[in-house]
């Protein structure tokens, strides 16, 4: 397990409720706390300079803002910071946001290896992170439902016009004739089939085709 | 009608023409009325008094018109003739005026006339420094029209002032001066005159050679016998004073026999008593009867500085002879010479009488004084004639700086004042569009910004009201429902469970009021915002947006879109019954088109009005210059036709 773990967060409560759950469930004895983002990232050289350097960095996304002038003020920059000091140390967030594409974009630009959120069973994903960080491996908070909403569909002006001419009562041979003569790429039979087969898996139930065919016929979209 | 109005018109330029042809013909006619009056006044052939009558109807005539060279000319004329008829008083009144009114239409020509004129009476009437100031004045006026010739002659009487006054070396200086403004073609009279003077005062600072060089230029240039005559009886005497008495009788001789010389004239008795008195003093005639003849032609003429000349030959002819009748002849000067201001004639006489009788003080006494008063009146004279002089001059060439200085400051002044007109008016040009332009654009944007400002306040006035009437309506409601399962000893699960919605409930609100991020993730977001909102019976279709380019719709834009979006979410899920959306995204020229559409119960306009979030939504969406139309029947769906400008 983890021996030096450091927890950036503005609740000082949170901290400490934080640092007692990883003592007693996870036995990492050295577990220290940051209000600020400049502190923790001072915190972070020096260890480094000592030779001891931390090897989980968890943090808070957004900061209060008091009377004390931070040069960074917010979660995202000191896990740039981090990385560009230490490249190899390990980032779990732990935040109030539940937004799905907000989270997504931390694994991919920030490179995070883990996301917990806050809530009533936060303590516990934060465990469970941790663990499943130790081993290399990613966490993903349960709260977040990555596939969300499957009743939201994005078209776009392929798959309309595919739907159109379908709607128009055109098989898929017709489909890429048409496509063809209009100079629409690309047209050939396979691709506008796996492009039909890929929406009809996408929207599952048939009546729901059959709903975009009326909604395409109206105009509507 | 256009033929009418150029008939008119040229109705109005006849009636004009004619009126001011009429008017001209008439002054024309007046104005050839005087001229042909002043001319035939000038007509010597007629008599003088005749002139006069002419002259004063020309006068008449021209005195009420306004003021103009030929108002001089006539006033110039009358004057002449006033003078030519011994009216001396008259002439000087009109001199006066002439001099006046020629200031007034600053004539220098007329002005210098005048000045001459007036000089000319007070030269006749003996006060030589009145006439020495005219005169002076006279040449600075033809001085400043560069008339030359003028100038000389002015000079040249200047001159003969300071001589008969015994400035010599002050005349000297002046006819000089004479001689180079005198033109030889037209002034060659003039200039043997000049000559002449010159001599005289060499004569009497005792220069006899230089004098007899003078007298001789005189006679040689002259064109005036009449002149030359005086010339040569001049020039006789300054022999006589040299003690040339052979020279002098002969050119005495030559002139008393000259059939040009006026027997019984001035100027004969001249000669006469200059010839009688060479010859007595060369010995050569020991009888009294020359002088006896001079006399007596002066005492017919009433030459009384003839006389005084005369008496004083008869006085030292009899000085050894007779001394009673040399008394006689010496007190004769006295009286005369007294009573003519010539104390130098006296002082003169003096020297002769002193000798006569050697023992008398009281001769002494008034030789020693007139000698004294005589002395200190030449000098008064010469200091007078050289201030005149040399006053002018400075005050000339004051006058001339000063003209210099004014012109070149007045050039200067008036080059900075164009400067700093056109400055000052490109300037207050400049400042005045600028002002009136500054003027209008920010009362334009003061405008838009106060609508702006009032329609974006409105919008978060409205917003902060709804969330505050959310906080205490639901999350408030739900916290005091919680602390009263604490204060009961609830069920821990059940007081957490409540708890956990309540902290959900904040992190709606706060997703509601978080600001919108209009980064590269801004579709991802809003995508996701209406995934979470779309409720699990609805189907929701987005069709277009992934063919825009959401890089180039400006900040402001996507906030109210974001901002819509979510108002629309939450009308659908609150109200609508619907169970299908179609949300399509359209980005055509400079607009992005957003139509929203659902098959719910729609709403009533009383309805809509209502709906806060959607009337925020509405403001949001004006006060970035967008529209948004709201179309919707009860129970026929609810459609949102939304623009923004890009």
């Amino acid at each position: 397990m983890f021996k030096k773990v450091l927890i950036a967060e503005d609740f000082q409560d949170a901290n400490l409720g934080i640092i007692d759950t990883l003592r007693e469930r996870l036995h990492i004895t050295e577990a220290q706390e940051e209000l600020y983002c400049d502190r923790a990232l001072s915190r972070l050289k020096v260890a480094l300079a000592a030779e001891e350097p931390f090897e989980l960095l968890v943090t808070d996304l957004h900061f209060k803002k008091d009377h004390v002038t931070q040069r960074i003020s917010s979660g995202i920059e000191l896990i740039t910071a981090a990385r560009l000091l230490q490249p190899g140390i390990k980032v779990i967030v732990n935040s109030m946001e539940d937004n799905p594409i907000k989270i997504n974009a931390l694994f991919k630009d920030q490179k995070i290896d883990g996301y917990v959120c806050k809530g009533r069973h936060g303590l516990n994903e934060l465990v469970s992170a941790t663990k499943e960080v130790y081993h290399n491996r990613t966490y993903y908070s349960p709260q977040i439902n990555l596939n969300i909403a499957d009743n939201v569909f994005e078209l776009d002006d392929y798959d309309l016009k595919i739907l159109k001419a379908l709607a128009a009562g055109l098989t898929k041979k017709e489909v890429s004739e048409k496509f063809k003569k209009e100079n629409i790429s690309p047209s050939s039979e396979s691709t506008i089939d796996k492009r039909i087969s890929r929406l009809y898996d996408e929207y599952r139930a048939k009546n729901t085709t059959n709903l975009l065919f009326k909604l395409v016929k109206e105009g509507k979209i | 009608m256009k033929n009418a109005r150029s008939v008119f018109f040229l109705l109005l330029l006849l009636t004009i023409g004619c009126n001011s042809f009429k008017k001209s013909e008439s002054s024309n006619f007046e104005k050839s009325q005087i001229l042909k009056l002043h001319n035939q006044s000038k007509n010597v052939k007629l008599e003088k008094s005749q002139r006069l009558i002419l002259a004063d109807s020309a006068y008449n005539l021209i005195k009420t018109k306004p003021l103009d060279s030929l108002t001089l000319a006539t006033l110039y004329n009358k004057s002449n003739i006033h003078y030519a008829l011994k009216q001396i008083d008259s002439s000087s009144f009109y001199d006066q005026l002439l001099l006046e009114q020629s200031n007034l239409i600053q004539n220098k020509y007329y002005a210098g006339k005048a000045s001459q004129a007036i000089a000319y009476y007070f030269d006749a009437i003996a006060q030589f420094d009145s006439a020495y100031f005219y005169y002076n004045q006279s040449k600075n006026y033809f001085q400043s029209i560069i008339d030359s010739s003028q100038v000389g002659r002015r000079l040249l009487s200047m001159g003969q002032i300071q001589k008969n006054q015994n400035d010599f070396f002050g005349s000297k200086e002046t006819l000089t001066e004479a001689l180079q403004f005198l033109q030889p073609e037209k002034d060659i009279n003039y200039i043997a005159s000049c000559y002449s003077a010159l001599a005289s005062n060499h004569r009497k600072l005792l220069n006899y050679d230089e004098a007899i060089n003078y007298h001789l230029k005189a006679i040689e240039l002259s064109k005036s016998s009449k002149n030359i005559l005086a010339y040569k009886n001049n020039l006789a005497t300054t022999y006589i004073d040299n003690k040339k008495y052979k020279n002098a009788i002969t050119l005495l001789n030559s002139v008393y026999n000259d059939t040009l010389l006026q027997k019984k004239s001035s100027q004969y008795a001249r000669v006469l008593d200059n010839l009688a008195y060479a010859q007595w003093l060369s010995n050569n005639n020991q009888s009294e009867n020359l002088f006896i003849k001079a006399l007596d032609i002066r005492l017919l003429n009433k030459d009384r500085r003839g006389q005084i000349s005369s008496y004083t030959h008869l006085g030292e002819f009899y000085a050894e002879k007779d001394r009673k009748k040399a008394f006689v002849y010496f007190d004769s000067v006295i009286v005369l010479s007294k009573d003519l201001k010539i104390p130098k004639a006296e002082k003169d006489v003096l020297v002769h009488l002193m000798n006569l009788d050697d023992k008398n003080t009281n001769l002494k006494d008034r030789y020693i004084f007139l000698q004294d008063s005589l002395y200190a009146a030449e000098l008064k004279v010469k200091t007078q004639f050289a201030k005149y002089k040399y006053d002018d001059k400075l005050k000339q060439e004051a006058i001339l700086r000063l003209e210099k200085e004014n012109a070149e400051q007045a050039l200067k002044a008036s080059k900075e004042r164009n400067q700093k007109i056109m400055y000052l008016g490109g300037a207050v040009f400049l400042a005045s569009l600028l002002a009136f332009a500054f003027f209008i654009f920010s009362q334009r944007t003061k405008q838009l910004k106060q609508k702006n400002k009032s329609e974006k306040l409105a919008a978060i006035y409205e917003t902060e009201a709804e969330l505050s009437r959310r906080l205490h309506d639901d999350h408030g409601g739900r916290l005091n429902q919680t602390m009263l399962l604490v204060e009961n000893d609830a069920d821990k699960s059940i007081v957490l469970d409540n708890l956990e919605k309540l902290y959900k409930q904040s992190r709606d609100f706060s997703r509601d009021i978080n600001e919108v991020d209009t980064g590269p993730y801004f579709w991802e977001n809003l995508l996701a915002m209406v995934k979470l909102r779309t409720p699990t019976d609805v189907k929701l279709f987005i069709s277009g947006a992934k063919e825009i380019n959401w890089n180039i719709i400006p900040l402001t834009t996507k906030t109210a879109l974001f901002k819509i979006m979510q108002e629309l979410m939450i009308n659908l899920k609150k109200h609508s019954g619907a169970s299908i959306v179609a949300i399509t995204f359209q980005n055509t020229n400079d607009v992005l088109q957003i139509n929203y559409e659902d098959d719910g119960n729609g709403a009533t306009q009383e309805e809509l009005r209502l709906k806060n979030g959607l009337l925020n939504t509405e403001k949001r969406i004006l006060a970035i210059g967008g529209s948004i139309i709201f179309e919707s029947e009860k129970g026929n769906g609810f459609k949102a036709a939304i623009q923004f400008p890009i």
